[in-house]
């Protein structure tokens, strides 16, 4: 692994659970790509802090963790309770748990481009599975 | 450091042997556990080597015939004791593109022990004609 770009993606966790926006910059590239859309910094930002609003207690959890000289691979795992709607489904007040297998290439020591998949069916299936 | 590049040679091959459907050629350690993410009719938890196998031959490439992969990134990391692989690749369909996933893998001495993959799940059920079940 990559010890020394891994470390930079760690700190870029600590900074979304800290809920650290302004430092954002720090980690994120002024023109970031998510998922082939160009949303720059801003764009990203408002879609963390919106994403952490839906979800008060979402924490970044990295299950699997690799890196070589530009690339980070991450699985991460979110066990948390959605307050608001969130990937289009109603909140039941009750724990989910899923993950997200997300891709980053960095540019500078930043992160340029996102590949992000999430389990959203898991999310729908357990909060189907609490309306019961 | 060449050992992971032989290695990322090898996932490179691998992805093709499975496009050509080479499944029994494929490196399956016997007690391998497989995990295809998702809420679709090619969600799958399957364990042992003749399990994986059946489901790439009777589950995948039957409902999405003659389906290739493309890796776009390949990671690696580890020594041959344990070998962790990371990709990100899409699929298509006569050139085509079918779904895009995201791919954790780990290989002990040259066989994977185990494979987590999150597909685009959206895109899975648009390629086999079926919808959402809250659309």
């Amino acid at each position: 692994m990559s010890d020394d770009l891994a470390a930079t993606y760690r700190d870029y966790l600590a900074c979304l659970n800290d809920r650290r926006w302004d430092d954002l910059g720090e980690c994120v590239s002024d023109d970031v790509v998510r998922n082939g859309e160009r949303l720059g910094l801003s764009g990203y930002r408002a879609m963390l802090e919106a994403d952490t609003q839906a979800i008060p207690d979402l924490q970044f959890n990295a299950e699997i963790l690799m890196a070589d000289e530009r690339n980070v691979a991450c699985r991460l795992v979110f066990t948390c309770t959605p307050k608001r709607t969130f990937l289009g489904v109603e909140p039941t007040g009750q724990q989910v748990t899923f993950a997200e297998h997300v891709f980053y290439r960095f540019e500078h020591g930043r992160i340029a481009q996102v590949w992000s998949v999430i389990d959203t069916d898991a999310v729908r299936e357990q909060f189907r599975g609490q309306g019961n | 450091m060449l050992y992971r590049w032989l290695v990322r040679k090898r996932a490179a091959a691998g992805w093709q042997q499975l496009s050509a459907q080479q499944i029994d050629d494929a490196p399956i350690a016997d007690d391998m556990h497989f995990v295809f993410l998702g809420d679709h009719p090619l969600a799958a938890d399957r364990r042992g080597a003749d399990a994986v196998r059946r489901w790439l031959r009777d589950e995948l490439f039957r409902r999405l015939p003659g389906l290739t992969f493309v890796p776009e990134e390949i990671l690696v990391e580890g020594g041959p004791w344990s070998t962790r692989i990371a990709t990100r690749y899409h699929t298509e369909q006569n050139g085509r593109l079918v779904y895009r996933g995201a791919y954790f893998g780990r290989a002990v001495w040259g066989k994977i022990v185990e494979e987590v993959i999150l597909p685009d799940t959206k895109a899975i059920l648009d390629a086999l004609g079926e919808t959402t079940s809250d659309e």
